[in-house]
Parts: C-alpha cells; structure tokens; sequence
C-alpha cells in the first residue's frame, strides 16, 4: 500500500468535496462530485475491494451524474441568486464543507490501518474469509455475503430500487409525451452502435461472473442500464421506447423480483429455510467454474434484472417529462 | 528484450504526460470552446494512449498488455465522439465563438 498516493488522493477528495458545496454553479457541482466518485473508487481498488470500487464507479460517477443532470435541466441553474442565499452564507458552508469531508478521509485513513492489522481469530471476517469457499462454493467473498450469509438483506435492498421506481413513475407520470429528442449526430450514432456490443458484453460478465470475480447484479445490471441511458440520449427517447418498451421494463423489473423470491421459497420447499442455498436444492459445483455456488448464479441474475430495468425505467421517467418542455431542438 | 521495452515504455509515459500537461494547459488557457475542444481532445487521447501503450510492458504478461491495448482502442473511439458531441452542441446554441471569460463576466 503506498501511503504518498492515499494522500494525494484524499487531500483531492476533499478538494473536490469542497469545491463541488462551495460552487454556485450546479452543473459545475455535479462535475466535481463525479470526479469525487472517481478518486474514492480508486482509494476502495486500492483497499483490495474492488466490489465495492466498481459500485462506486458505476453509481456514483455515471448513473447519479446522469440523474443530476436530468434533474438539474428541468430546475433553475443556481439555487438562489447570488447573495440571496440567506439561510447559509458562503463562511458557514465552507468550514461546513470542510468539516465533513476531513471526518469521512478521517474514517478512510483508519482503514488503512484497520485493513493492514490482524484479524481476530473467531471474529466474524475471519470466519468469511475461511469458509466462504467450503459453505458456499463462491470464490467471491463480497458476493458470498451478500447472495448467501445475507441474501435476506439483498432482498430488502433491491425492494428499495422497486419502490424508488415505483414512486418516481407515479409521481412523473402525469403527461403523455408528444415529442421526442431526434438524437445526437450521425457520428455518435454510429460510433454508439459500434460500442453497445463491447458494453453489453461487459456488463454480462460482470453479472453472470459475480461470483467468482468481483461485481453482481447489482453492478452488472447498473452497466445494463447504462446502456438503455445512452440509447435514451444518443437515439432519443422515442427510439428507446420502440427497441425496449417500458411494458418490458416493468415485466423485467417485477420478473427478477418474482424470480429472487421463488428462489427462496423453493430453499423453503426443500426444508432449508428461506433462501437457503447449498443446505436447500442448490449443488455446490465445482469451484471456479460458472455453475457453481449453489443459487447465486440465478440471484445475481435476478438481482440484475431488476436493477437494470429499474434504473433504466427511472431515467426514461425523467428525460421523458424533460422532452415534453424542451420541444424546440432543431433536428 | 524486456529492458529495451521498458524503457520504450517509460519513454512513452513520459510523453502521454507531458501531452496530458499540455491538455490542461489548453482547456485552461485557450479563448474559446472550439479552440478548448481542440486542445482538450488532440493532447488527451495522445496523451492517454502513450501512457497506455507505455504501461504494457509492465502490465506483467501478454493478458495485461492486451487488456491495455484494448482500453487504448476504446479511448480512441469515445474521446473524439464526445467531443465532436459537445462541440455540435455548441454550435447549435450558438455558443461556440464567444470567449469564455467574457461569457462568465456576463453572468456576474
């Protein structure tokens, strides 16, 4: 672990923490806390936890960005005019600012230190990083946890993306869009084109290799619907609609759903309890290899689907409401 | 062999670095968005593809320098499609020839 770098890494995290507060210009805000997201993806690669890395990357610097952005064309530029922001002037926001971002390196720099010190025999992680492989069959640990020793907490995780989109659709719902955006250029359509098969093939591998390698559904179904975002952007929301109806989004979404659940019922079935893996139906196969690891192929396929469509239904919910009003682009 | 490629290597790096510096300094000092463009997009994907192509010798074997390689060809196929995004953009809302201090004293 090389020290010098951490630093240099987390003094630009709080850097950019605190310009992204400071600055009154939202759209420069959104750019400062991706590259936040990009510098704190590489200070967790660089703790050894990739999973949570490629998490960081995906959601944080491409997703919430694109979501901010959408958000932030429908709304003012800058949140009040300049000098009328009375609530919280400049000198409050910047020891503010600052304070937060020095605890959260505080916490970081302690696990440096946690991370390079023994494990305590009998604890909780050692018993993990021990008898992950025997009891579970997966290579990933991160994904072992969270697809066997706590596959109950994924389900309610996963509940949450199903309400969050069953909110935002309610709440956007109200008109029925007339117009669409007609896309970027001739170029970025093509070059799109010759990119989504590569994207596509990524995000599988990330999926379905979630346990042996780092990733899951969770990201693997993020990069799905990174992809359905660029299709919305280049091609124009119309030409995403006609490729992949919302109709199918929606039976994806409450498809993995149904799936996850059916998965822990039939543990139930077989005596094992919900969820159960390798003590329910589920063979432990031959570690390394896809089908091994009991049922966490299918929970991270189910996982997946539903985060794919569901993110991917949150953004069509919200650039559609955006095109409604901004029907005046020259094509 | 491997000692000549490293050094090749490093050589490489030290160029895609320098012309990396060179983006900044364009985007930073350069008047307006196309001239910015310019100089963000030409230096940075030189400057991105020299440092990968100059890490391959140390990735550690021909999967590594590969994996390398194929991020290099990715880097060549968005960075310019971005741009030429933005700068479309840019054209149609007639923002491209106004000089950039004089649009933010404008807004202050």
């Amino acid at each position: 672990m090389s020290e010098p770098l951490l630093a240099f890494l987390y003094f630009f995290i709080l850097l950019t923490a605190v310009v992204a507060v400071l600055l009154d210009d939202l759209l420069s805000s959104f750019i400062s806390l991706s590259v936040t997201g990009v510098l704190m993806a590489t200070v967790f690669a660089l703790f050894r936890a990739p999973d949570v890395a490629l998490t960081q990357a995906i959601i944080n610097s491409g997703l919430v960005t694109s979501l901010f952005l959408v958000a932030y064309s429908q709304t003012q530029r800058t949140p009040s005019p300049a000098g009328e922001c009375r609530e919280c002037p400049f000198w409050l926001r910047w020891p503010g600012a600052a304070l937060v971002s020095s605890l959260f390196a505080a916490v970081l720099f302690r696990g440096l230190y946690v991370l390079s010190g023994d494990r305590i025999p009998g604890s909780t992680s050692a018993h993990y990083l021990s008898q992950t492989l025997e009891e579970t069959g997966a290579l990933n640990v991160v994904a072992a946890i969270l697809l066997d020793y706590r596959a109950f907490d994924t389900l309610g995780e996963t509940t949450v993306i199903f309400t969050a989109v069953f909110g935002i659709s309610l709440l956007l719902s109200g008109g029925k869009y007339v117009h669409s955006g007609h896309g970027l250029s001739f170029i970025v359509k093509r070059g799109m084109a010759l990119l989504t098969p590569f994207i596509l093939l990524y995000a599988a591998s990330i999926l379905f290799l979630g346990h042996l390698t780092p990733g899951g559904g969770f990201q693997g179904g993020s990069v799905f619907a990174t992809v359905a975002i660029l299709i919305c952007v280049v091609y124009g929301t119309n030409f995403e609609a006609a490729r992949i109806s919302p109709k199918s989004k929606e039976t994806f979404e409450a498809g993995g759903a149904m799936l996850f659940v059916f998965i822990g019922l039939l543990g139930i079935a077989w005596g094992g309890g919900f969820l159960a893996n390798l003590s329910g139906p589920f063979p432990a196969g031959t570690p390394g290899s896809l089908f091994s690891g009991g049922n966490m192929l299918l929970l991270n396929l189910a996982v997946g689907m539903k985060v794919g469509a569901g993110l991917s239904s949150i953004f069509y919910t919200m650039i559609k409401i955006l095109e409604l009003e901004d029907d005046s682009w020259p094509s | 062999m491997t000692p000549l490629l490293r050094f090749l290597g490093g050589i490489s790096i030290f160029a895609g670095v320098f012309f990396s510096f060179a983006a900044v300094v364009a985007i930073l000092r350069f008047p307006d968005v196309y001239t910015r463009l310019h100089g963000g997009t030409k230096a940075l994907s030189g400057g991105a593809i020299l440092i990968l192509l100059g890490a391959m010798p140390y990735a550690g074997g021909i999967a590594g320098a590969l994996k390398l390689f194929l991020i290099a060809v990715f880097f060549l196929v968005s960075n310019p499609m971005a741009s030429h995004a933005i700068a479309r953009a840019c054209h149609r809302r007639a923002l491209a020839n106004r000089p950039i201090d004089e649009k933010r004293r404008g807004d202050v």
